[in-house]
């Protein structure tokens, strides 16, 4: 549940996408699921012309299970504090 | 629940698919899993030398959750709607399975190589 929750904190945060299948999109977090499914609006494919099928689109829903990364600008994550709170989260599991 | 796709029913919608088809209908219901239930489907793909004039429509289909990459609204802007319907058939893209070629052959040179040494 700690990446749902840290996903929630970067709603209306721009990010990139990348898909198992290599189709990178850009756009805005719109929102997210407990399956870490996203929405994104506004979004823009990286090479729009070998993807024409996402030329008419501008908010998706993309399944959690097919995403390969999420890149996120640096200035986004406290990554001291997310890993305390991973450790924390595995620490309290273990019990 | 999954509530991200409420905003999505009864619109356009263009879905990829985990092999690589994408297909483009009306999303009338899903749920949890993110089973889709489409009406007026068309699959708008290039198949070999079949090009998307055979136009096969299908009245509704339902596509599995684990099945399903991503699904876009088509934006109701009607130049939009005009430049894809101009898109020359679409090209079937990657699948998301990512599958070694000849992957055997590799664990069989592993295996190979592990009982060398006994």
């Amino acid at each position: 549940m700690l990446f749902f929750s840290f996903f929630k904190t970067l709603v209306d945060q721009e990010v990139v996408v990348q898909l198992k299948n290599d189709i990178e999109i850009k756009g805005t977090l719109q929102s997210v699921d407990q399956f870490l499914n996203l929405k994104l609006d506004n979004i823009s494919c990286t090479d729009e012309i070998k993807y024409p099928h996402l030329s008419s689109v501008r908010n998706i829903f993309i399944r959690g299970s097919t995403v390969r990364y999420v890149y996120l600008n640096k200035n986004m994550v406290d990554t001291n504090l997310l890993q305390d709170a991973t450790r924390r989260e595995a620490m309290s599991e273990r019990k | 629940m999954s509530p991200l796709l409420k905003e999505y029913l009864n619109k356009k919608v263009v879905i990829i698919t985990t092999d690589g088809h994408s297909i483009m209908g009306t999303l009338e219901g899903f749920d949890k899993s993110t089973n889709l239930f489409l009406s007026t489907v068309q699959n708008n793909y290039k198949d070999g030398d079949k090009h998307k004039d055979s136009n096969n429509t299908i009245a509704i289909q339902i596509c599995r959750g684990s099945e399903i990459v991503c699904c876009g609204v088509v934006s109701e802007d009607e130049k939009i709607q005009e430049n894809l319907a101009n898109v020359p058939g679409w090209t079937v893209v990657k699948g998301t399975k990512n599958i070694v070629k000849d992957e055997h052959l590799i664990w069989k040179e592993v295996w190979r190589q592990q009982n060398k040494d006994k």
